[in-house]
This record gives structure tokens, sequence and C-alpha cells, in this order.
């Protein structure tokens, strides 16, 4: 008995001091979209917006068809948001797909943007919010 | 002579032992200096007789801070939930598993009672050691880039592996059964952290303050204080900004409690369950409405 108690005691110590790291998380480098810029790349609605929503069922868990408005599927995706009440093309920051989910917002509590994709849907919203 | 000093030696044993049985009969563990192995979102000294099954709940609402519009953080998101099942393979050991939603933490837990408070106070207070391990569960792809470096200076930054993903607790708990209506209970812990965002400490030594006030027979009000301390020789932070740092945890709430089964419900500051999260991850503050619901449950079975 008294060997299992030292037993334990060396296991429970072994998980307790072996292997500690000390890294650090990489933090994301968020890209810069100057809106200003005319030769500025074009953010593409189908490669970079879309895969936003759908890579990991992000959004689609639940913004699916059928289910919670707006239908974030591949196919769905432009035409639902593809309206005043989610796009403002006079100021983009208040366009409520960037504004309600960007990370420092306090609504949309689920899920957030990271900062990169919020910058992603910004700069896109900015170039004209086309469906390329 | 020699005859002699071996009668004193066999004298002197036989009494010392009459004398230690006595006492060992007499001298008892006190009974029952907390309901449970868990108060709130703590661990207490107990440690539950050999051969018996924990099964524990926790489960946190979200945040009051929208008050009845969320009904005080029912309705909210960011809600968390353990589910813990502990188990005592022999006398004073316990060994558990848990499953935490923030953050899909898998935790492997040791409890150890080292000293047992007794009714005539030849120990005057239980001593227990906890330990937890627990891993990182997430997507890499949802952490940050999903890469880690082992500097913050100009080296190669990799996946993150396994060993990242770990954390680990380590505390020491002396409790204190006052009297039947009072148990106080003290603990100082160690985190450490293998993988921590940039502006971040590994290591976080903590003290927990917690204690049992008894009502009645069945119920009893609750409270618990947890703070990390900022200690500037243990931290690699080259500035000292406060939203950097873990906030003190404060919960408090009632407990009814039966011989197998308790039932907490509380009210408290950090989101986290288990005692690493809540130690390194804490930026609810207590004082500016980052209270939430929460309650505990656990169910004990004997075998």
């Amino acid at each position: 008995m008294k060997i299992l108690k030292l037993f334990f005691a060396i296991v429970a110590l072994s998980f307790l001091f072996n292997g500690c790291l000390y890294n650090f998380v990489v933090p994301e480098d968020v890209p810069v979209i100057n809106p200003d810029d005319p030769n500025a790349p074009q953010i593409s609605f189908a490669t970079q917006i879309v895969p936003i929503f759908t890579s990991g069922n992000n959004c689609t868990s639940c913004h699916n068809t059928g289910g919670q408005i707006p239908d974030l599927t591949a196919e769905n995706a432009f035409s639902a948001l593809n309206s005043t009440r989610y796009i403002n093309s006079s100021s983009p920051e208040e366009s409520k797909i960037y504004a309600w989910i960007q990370p420092d917002s306090d609504s949309h509590l689920q899920k957030k943007y990271t900062a990169t994709e919020a910058v992603i849907i910004l700069g896109w919203i900015q170039q004209g919010a086309k469906n390329n | 002579m020699k005859k002699y000093i071996l009668f004193l030696i066999l004298f002197a044993s036989i009494i010392f032992n009459t004398f230690a049985q006595e006492t060992k009969e007499k001298d008892k563990p006190v009974s029952a200096t907390f309901e449970s192995g868990y108060l709130i979102d703590n661990q207490t000294v107990i440690v539950p007789d050999v051969k018996t099954l924990e099964y524990a709940i926790q489960h946190k609402f979200g945040s009051m801070d929208n008050g009845k519009s969320d009904l005080w953080g029912i309705y909210s998101p960011g809600a968390n939930i353990r589910l813990g099942l502990n188990y005592v393979p022999i006398k004073n050991v316990q060994l558990g598993i848990g499953a935490t939603k923030k953050y899909m933490y898998t935790d492997f837990n040791a409890k150890w009672a080292v000293l047992k408070q007794t009714e005539k106070n030849k120990i005057p207070v239980s001593v227990t050691l906890y330990g937890v391990l627990a891993i990182d569960g997430r997507n890499a792809n949802s952490i940050e880039t999903g890469k880690v470096v082992s500097t913050k200076g100009p080296t190669l930054p990799y996946y993150i592996k396994l060993d990242d993903r770990l954390s680990y607790f380590s505390q020491m708990i002396i409790a204190r059964k006052f009297s039947d209506w009072l148990s106080l209970q003290v603990a100082a812990s160690f985190t450490h952290y293998n993988m921590v965002g940039w502006d971040n400490d590994h290591d976080k030594i903590g003290l927990h303050f917690n204690g049992r006030i008894k009502l009645s027979q069945q119920s009893s009000f609750i409270f618990n204080y947890d703070h990390p301390l900022k200690i500037k020789n243990i931290s690699e932070q080259y500035e000292w900004i406060d939203a950097n740092h873990p906030l003190p945890n404060l919960c408090f709430g009632v407990e009814i409690a039966t011989y197998t089964h308790a039932f907490q419900i509380y009210v408290g500051t950090a989101d986290g369950i288990i005692p690493q999260d809540i130690m390194m991850n804490n930026r609810n503050d207590w004082r500016d409405k980052g209270l939430a619901i929460g309650f505990t449950i656990t169910r004990l079975w004997m075998f």
C-alpha cells in the first residue's frame, strides 16, 4: 500500500513538473487594406469572404438555409447580405455584417471575427461589396 | 547490566505502544469539514471514503451584465459547463477526469489528503494537496495564427503541438473546522501554462480563501475568493499594464447538502471553471458588473 502511494505521488509530481514550456502564441499579422488606393488588390467574395463564413462551419452552423438569418451558406450568402440591412456603402464601418461581429464589439457574443477576418470584411465593403 | 537495559527498552516500548493505541482510538478525524470535494469552483480538503465515485456537474451562465433583458445571464451566451468524475482508489487519494466547454479543456486531477484535523486537536488543521493537468482542446485554427514561438525574439514559429496545449495547477489547501457551523480554508497555488498570449505570463502564484457558514442542518452560506498575485520577479512583462493581469475571483452562494449529494448555487466572477483557467484568464471584475450565476452539483456513490 505504501509503495502504491509513493507510486501515485511520483506520477502526480511528474505530471506537475514535467515538460514545462514557455511558449507564446504568435499573434495574427493583421493585413492593412487602404480603401483609397485604387491599385489595391480586390478582395474576392467567393474566395476570401465566403470561407470566413463556411470554414469549419464557423458561421453556417447557425446561419444556414432555413436557420438563423442571414443565410451565409456559399450559394446564398451574397443574395442574403446584399441589402442595406447588412451593408452600408456610404459608411462601411457601420455595416451590420462588420460592426455587429467585429472583435471589439459587445454584440454577437456567440462568435466574433478574428482581427484579420474583420479587416477583410471591412475592405470588401469599402471596395463596393461586389459579388466577385 | 545488559539485561537491565533490555528490560527498560522493552518496558518503555510496551508503555509507549499502549499509550499510542489509546490516543489513536480516541482522537478521530473530524467529520465533514466541508460537505463535498467541491466548493463552488474550488476544491476543499475533503477526499471521500475509499472506493467512492463522485460525479460533478459545474455550470456557469453568461454574464449578468445585461440585467433583466437576458434574465440575468440565463439567456445570454458565454455559458460554461464542466462534467467531472472522481474516484478514490486508495485511502485519501482521489483521481479524477473532467471536460470543460471553455477552450475544450480535458483535465486530469489528483488529490491527496495528507493530514486530517482530529477531534482532540492533536492535528489542528487538515492539509490536502491538489494537482490538475489540463489539455486545451481547441482547433489550432482558432488559436490566433495556430503557431507558437519559444521566445519573443527572432525565432522560427512552429505549429501548436500537444505539449503547448498543457497547463498545470498545483495547490496546497489548509482547512480547519472551527465549530459545527464554521469551516474556513486557505490555500496557495501555482499555475503554469505552456502556451500563452503575447502579453501574458506563463506562471502565476495565487492565494485562495474560502469557507462555509452553516445556517441549518442541510443548508449553509459558502464563499470563496481567489487572488492571483502580481509578482514582478516572475513576470515576463516589460510593461506593467493592468489589462494584462488576471483579476481576482469572488463567489458566494448557498449550499444545500445531504449525505451523498451537494447542491451549490452561487454568483461568481470568473467564467472559467478549472482552477488554472480561473487563475490565468479571468478578466471579469466583480466590482464592475462582472458577475454570473452558476451552480455545482455533486453526487457520491459508495461501492
